[in-house]
């Protein structure tokens, strides 16, 4: 990091000269320019991604795992600067595995697993997110975007093969007809358009792609407005969620305080509605108020502003996120309040989502309509979010009279009364589930398990003994494919449920065998029983899972003579 | 009661509160808190629950 101009010591020097934090050398990408021909370039595209944000990455990266080039356009000459999303939940961790850019992000994320909330100076509730010894990754790592965004730039560009990112090209306008999708791109050295088979906007808030096609966000704005600041400070406290309701450092204020690496701290606070948003984030205003908190929470080594921003709440999302040759992918196509680290989570998951279903589509492995069920599924995971992320705004941040009044009614009843403690729960995000999802497979099979995850849940997390003996996870068996989960006594010769599946021999579909005991090698091993009983599983169990983690169908006893044509059937509908 | 359950009632009763107004809220909690003894029906927690209703710091 480098070293900062102005040093603040707590409550003292007041100034607006804040040099922003830079966590890496962050280079300036040159501008280029393809072959064109009458102003078009020459090379079609099969998918054009705007926006080189880490939705866009995560998507460049997903394609390129089924071998899918695509092109990535970027208005600004660099990644993001300032850490802007802060927290990456274990959902997004295990998506970044599966594009190769997570080993970064855990190397230097600061994992947490709960908070504490406080109504003045008591604590009123203890948050604890769910963790235990078959996780891979912990429920929650914090770190700054920009340094996330490089590790997914590096990952790219690792991918150059598949990946092209075009720096300092803006997109401007964009049409979408029934063969082709061509989009304007504007530069420093002239304007050119682009032809593609499919164009997906992964280009925020703002999205160029969601105004050229003329689409409306629906929902709510809310009227509170939140101070996002970052400071350098050293200190010891651990990494945590901490939330004030009306602390005596800022009384009638919410304030939020999360650790993030390189002694960096993240305080949100909100503001009252008699302030003015630009006065709010000038470093005069800001640096009295976090002094203040710093102060009451008795910290008191040196610390400095190194990053300041504002923030309204929206609950915003567009009714389809498929539109022809158009697809729309995380602030594009939903904005959800931060309550809850929704949004950069969400988006990776529309991401997730998204890959292998364009993919498949592309490769010729499934019918277009299998895009519709992106849209169909992540709408759904975008108003379940925004739902979620609604009820802890209400809470954080309430709306009216009558929301402030029950809010405090609870915070005041809290230290005596457990049974309002809940409602404090500041609903951090989870994956979603996609009960209704049209993928999902065989319900009257799936009916015969008494537990485990059912179609359109995600296949649980368990550790296993892996070929060879090596210590690993359940979704280490899950690559860029299909996955038939086989549940058997001892090892045995993989099952031959693969060879079964005429016409389905050349898809990406795999069998992994999970045994209850060890044998000569090839099958992962639950050596605790945990597997066995997290999916209700019998000798002969099979589960079909997708390739981003859910489960499309299961059968407790695959041994039935119609499995196997079920198993067809199920993905026959999936792939159309 | 679930967890769920005191969310939605809470919900609503702040919903129900925005509808009304401020200036209504007052009247309106008094006549839910006389509703709310009428089903609870069980006079000994009725005064307990007047009495620790009225504690806080």
């Amino acid at each position: 990091m480098r070293p900062l101009h102005q040093n603040f010591r707590l409550g003292l020097s007041v100034t607006s000269d804040i040099e922003w934090a830079t966590y890496f050398d962050h280079p300036h990408y040159p501008l280029t320019l393809p072959p064109l021909h009458d102003g078009v370039e020459k090379q079609r595209h099969q998918v054009v991604i705007v926006g080189a944000g880490p939705i866009g990455m995560a998507l460049a990266l997903g394609l390129a795992n089924y071998g899918v080039p695509s092109l990535l356009l970027e208005a600004d000459a660099s990644v993001c600067i300032g850490s802007r999303a802060t927290c990456y939940s274990r959902r997004t961790l295990e998506i970044f595995e599966k594009i190769g850019a997570v080993k970064s992000v855990i190397e230097k994320g600061l994992a947490w697993t709960g908070g504490r909330s406080f109504h003045r100076n008591t604590e009123v509730f203890q948050l604890r997110m769910p963790h235990d010894e078959n996780q891979k990754y912990p429920p929650m790592v914090n770190m700054q975007q920009c340094l996330v965004e490089n590790y997914l730039l590096e990952a790219v560009q690792a991918r150059g093969d598949l990946i092209e990112v075009r720096w300092q090209s803006k997109v401007t306008d964009a049409q979408i007809k029934s063969d082709k999708a061509r989009v304007q791109v504007t530069t420093e050295r002239g304007d050119y358009a682009i032809d593609a088979d499919w164009v997906v906007a992964c280009d925020g808030a703002r999205s160029s792609i969601r105004q050229a096609l003329g689409l409306k966000f629906q929902g709510t704005q809310y009227e509170g407005r939140y101070v996002i600041v970052d400071i350098e400070l050293k200190s010891d406290y651990p990494t945590e969620r901490r939330a004030w309701f009306d602390p005596p450092s800022n009384p009638g204020s919410t304030l939020l305080m999360h650790k993030q690496p390189d002694n960096i701290w993240r305080l949100d606070y909100q503001l009252r509605d008699d302030e003015d948003s630009d006065e709010a984030v000038k470093p005069e205003n800001v640096i009295p108020r976090v002094a203040s908190h710093l102060r009451m929470i008795g910290e008191r080594d040196d610390w400095k502003p190194v990053w300041i921003s504002m923030y309204k709440a929206n609950a915003l999302t567009l009714e389809r996120f498929r539109h022809g040759r158009a697809l729309f992918a995380g602030d594009a196509a939903h904005l959800v309040p931060i309550f809850g680290v929704r949004g950069m989570n969400s988006g990776i998951d529309d991401a997730h989502n998204l890959a292998w279903k364009l993919a498949f589509v592309i490769q010729g492995w499934a019918q277009e309509a299998l895009l519709d069920t992106y849209s169909e599924e992540r709408v759904f995971a975008a108003r379940e979010n925004l739902r979620h992320a609604t009820k802890s705004t209400e809470f954080m941040a309430p709306p009216s009279h009558g929301f402030k009044l029950m809010r405090d009614a609870v915070l005041t009843l809290a230290p005596t009364h457990a049974f309002v403690r809940s409602l404090i729960n500041p609903r951090q995000t989870t994956a979603i589930d996609l009960l209704d999802s049209s993928l999902n497979a065989c319900p009257e099979r799936s009916a015969e398990f008494q537990r485990g995850p059912r179609p359109g849940q995600l296949a649980p997390e368990c550790a296993l003994l892996l070929a060879g003996g090596r210590a690993g996870f359940v979704s280490e068996l899950c690559g860029a494919h299909f996955t038939l989960l086989s549940f058997c006594a001892q090892e045995s010769p993989p099952q031959a449920m693969h060879a079964a599946l005429p016409g389905l021999a050349n898809l990406p579909l795999q069998c992994r065998v999970i045994a209850q005991r060890g044998g000569d090698g090839g099958a992962a091993v639950d050596f605790s029983g945990d597997c066995f009983s997290l999916y209700d599983a019998q000798p002969g169990t099979l589960y079909l899972l997708r390739p981003d983690g859910y489960v499309a169908a299961r059968w407790r006893d695959s041994t039935a003579p119609q499995a196997s044509a079920e198993v067809v059937r199920a993905l026959q509908r999936i792939l159309g | 009661m679930t967890e769920q359950q005191l969310d939605e009632l809470y919900t609503q009763a702040c919903q129900t509160m925005t509808v009304l107004g401020a200036e209504k809220t007052e009247l309106y909690l008094a006549r839910l808190s006389l509703l709310l003894m009428q089903a609870l029906d069980d006079p000994a927690r009725i005064r307990s629950a007047i009495a620790e209703a009225a504690q806080w710091s």
